[in-house]
């Protein structure tokens, strides 16, 4: 909240500026204009009393100097002592302001191209009205907002109302929740600008809130969820020992010893892969070597296919060429697709097929995770990815999963500039993709690497 | 006299961003409402329910400017189309709205029932793809695009098999995991009123056919319905046995 406060108050903060200064040169300008006007008629005036002099028959050259700021134009020559002496001292002043108007006038010109430009480049959408509500200013980002359609359009008419409050004096904000898709979160500002006592318009200000609100709960729920993945295991612990301290009955012990067991695994599971995810996020792929991603894949089916068959599900490995390869930190590679696998596999219905693939398209390798499972809800797809984020609490508590799983993936796929991707269907399945860059050229595994490959 | 007329071109660019607003709020309420549905949030329906009076007053007071546009302006031709176009379509919009709301009520009733993850997806591509048709007649409107207007018809077509599965997969769910009834109906009342907004997304597109041609569907059936007029007329005068009604 304070950074937007602050922001908001910066970018209102140059607009007043703005507006201020572009006022208060206007205010000059009509001073130097009123005194043109107030010097002009001294001017007149001396050079009609020169008429006076020379006569009524002569003015034409009275009004020349009159209308005209040359010097060549003075007065009838035939008396130069008049016009030297009434004359002199207004036309010297005259071209001195007018001097001074268009250095004024130049001045204004450069500062508001200035301003103009420093307000189109503020990234928030910012619209200035005058005290009448009607537009002055709007940078590029306000542009969206004018004739827009769907979601836009109710940002657009909660701006109409904000400025028509703030130009009756009186400054206002809104938060809009929009659904899109994309969800987004809007907040539109409004408030009245005053030169002094008066008002002389109102500033808008429409941020877009949606990162800023999602990592705010990025930060909330890790704390909370991690707290919760580790009390309660510690808690069903203790809880367990002081039930066993005073437990006689020894077949009641052994259960309670093996449900300690079970729960102490589970805190030392949740260990392990904070461990590992942190490792992976503090320590880039250092040790990359040339891999084979069919071996990968081979090596990670393998690890997952004892759980899996235990619930009678089928892990279908589609081998691709041996000519694919990544250059990739091997261990974290297959960490991140027995992760992808193991995922699948939990959210599976027993007696179900899991299918793992990779494909390319010359430049990237897609590693390819599907499974027919219970599927994510859209509202959570973004979310997957973070640590401990869980779509169904209940459910992840029967799949014993530590909640870390995705997030190593996300984090191997970075280290590798790569990229996961995920799509799915409620009830229809949910398919992963692990996208690395392929290695370079037309990829011959060596030998050396295939051998390491088939050793490990 | 030119003066006049241009006041009546901001009357009407008027009336067509209120009425863009207007279809915002539905198109706004139709991933709100879905999310309440499969997300069981109660006070989130009662939001939904509340902000309805937001549309209505909205619809109102576009329809009073529709009244004075004409009333004022006497406008013809295409002009007096585009209100026209615009009175109507306040009334599909609005009534889009209604069942969006209805979703909402629904999900206070189906409150208990736990749905399982192919209906929460049915019922989730359903509300996609009923905001997706209403934006895009929406966007027919705003650009006078009579072209994608009339593809609306056909583009209606994938709404209505989402929920002839969602019917299918009811059944299926009563037999299988033993869905009470009481869901049940309300889960086909559901659908259908996700299937309702697609219709009222069609008829949108029919109405700014309108405004751009001065075309209608029900044309068509005018023309059969007069064509079969003047048969039966014909077999009346002449006994020629052909031109009874099929």
């Amino acid at each position: 909240m304070t950074e937007l406060v602050a922001a908001l108050g910066a970018a209102s903060l140059v607009a007043v500026v703005a507006v201020v200064a572009i006022a208060a040169e206007r205010r000059r300008h009509r001073e130097l204009a009123a005194r043109v006007v107030e010097l002009t008629e001294a001017l007149g005036r001396s050079a009609g009393s020169a008429g006076d002099l020379t006569g009524a028959a002569d003015v034409e050259p009275l009004v020349d100097v009159a209308t005209s700021s040359g010097p060549s134009s003075t007065p009838a020559p035939d008396h130069p002592a008049v016009a030297d002496t009434a004359v002199a001292e207004p036309d010297e002043a005259f071209e001195a302001v007018v001097a001074e108007v268009t250095a004024t006038v130049a001045h204004e010109r450069s500062l508001r191209t200035r301003l103009a430009a420093a307000l189109d480049a503020v990234p928030e959408a910012l619209l200035i009205v005058d005290e009448h509500g009607t537009e002055v200013f709007r940078n590029p980002a306000a542009a969206t907002y004018r004739e827009a359609r769907h979601g836009d359009a109710l940002v657009e008419a909660a701006l109409g109302e904000l400025i028509e409050d703030a130009t009756a004096g009186l400054g206002s904000e809104r938060t809009l929740e929009l659904f899109g898709p994309p969800r987004r979160t809007v907040a539109v500002r409004a408030v009245p600008l005053s030169s002094g006592t008066t008002l002389v318009g109102a500033l808008a200000l429409i941020e877009d809130m949606t990162e800023r609100r999602r990592l705010e709960e990025v930060r909330r729920d890790f704390v909370a969820n991690i707290s919760h993945e580790l009390k309660t295991p510690i808690g069903a612990l203790s809880l367990l020992a002081e039930t066993l301290l005073a437990e006689d009955d020894v077949e009641v012990a052994n259960r309670l010893a093996s449900r300690m067991v079970t729960e102490a695994s589970r805190v030392a599971r949740t260990i392990e892969d904070l461990l590992v995810l942190s490792r992976i996020e503090t320590e880039e792929a250092t040790q990359r070597e040339l891999v084979e991603v069919g071996a990968a894949m081979a090596e990670a089916a393998g690890r997952i296919r004892p759980a899996a068959e235990q619930r009678g599900i089928v892990v279908e490995v589609a081998e691709p060429s041996r000519r694919l390869a990544v250059v990739a930190e091997r261990r974290q590679l297959v960490s991140a697709i027995y992760n992808l696998l193991d995922n699948a596999v939990k959210y599976s219905d027993d007696d179900s097929e899991v299918r793992l693939l990779a494909e390319t398209d010359g430049r990237s390798v897609g590693i390819v995770v599907e499974d027919d499972g219970v599927g994510i809800p859209a509202r959570d797809i973004e979310r997957v990815f973070e640590r401990f984020y869980r779509v169904d609490h209940a459910r992840s508590r029967q799949t014993g999963g530590t909640g870390l799983g995705l997030a190593i993936v996300r984090h191997v796929a970075a280290n590798h500039d790569g990229d996961v991707r995920v799509e799915s269907r409620l009830g229809e399945g949910s398919r992963f993709e692990l996208l690395l860059p392929s290695a370079s050229g037309p990829v011959a595994v060596t030998d050396e690497a295939e051998g390491r490959a088939q050793a490990s | 006299m030119p003066e006049r007329h241009s006041t009546f071109h901001q009357d009407l660019d008027r009336i067509r961003a209120e009425i863009v607003r207007l279809a915002a709020m539905v198109t706004e309420l139709i991933p709100r409402s879905t999310e309440v549905l499969l997300t069981a949030d109660l006070g989130a329906a009662q939001a939904v329910i509340e902000d309805d009076d937001h549309l209505d007053v909205l619809s109102l007071e576009i329809e009073e400017h529709c009244y004075q546009v004409l009333a004022l302006q006497q406008p013809v031709a295409s002009d007096l189309r585009s209100i026209i176009t615009a009175m109507k379509l306040v009334g599909e919009i609005e009534r889009s709205g209604d069942l969006m709301v209805n979703v909402a009520k629904a999900a206070r009733r189906i409150y208990d029932a736990e749905l399982d993850p192919k209906l929460r997806g049915l019922i989730e591509r359903m509300g996609e793809e009923a905001a997706r048709l209403f934006k895009l007649a929406i966007d027919a409107y705003a650009e006078g695009n009579a072209g994608l207007a009339a593809a609306l018809d056909d583009l209606d077509d994938r709404l209505d098999e989402i929920h002839a599965d969602f019917i299918q997969a009811i059944f299926e769910a009563r037999h299988g995991d033993g869905l009470e009834l009481q869901p049940a109906v309300q889960l086909a009342l559901i659908g259908r009123y996700y299937e309702r907004v697609g219709d009222h997304a069609v008829n949108i597109g029919n109405r700014v056919q309108y405004m751009v041609t001065g075309w209608l569907p029900e044309h068509a059936g005018a023309a059969r319905l007069e064509a079969r007029a003047k048969q039966a007329e014909h077999a009346l005068h002449f006994g020629d046995e052909s031109g009874a009604p099929q």
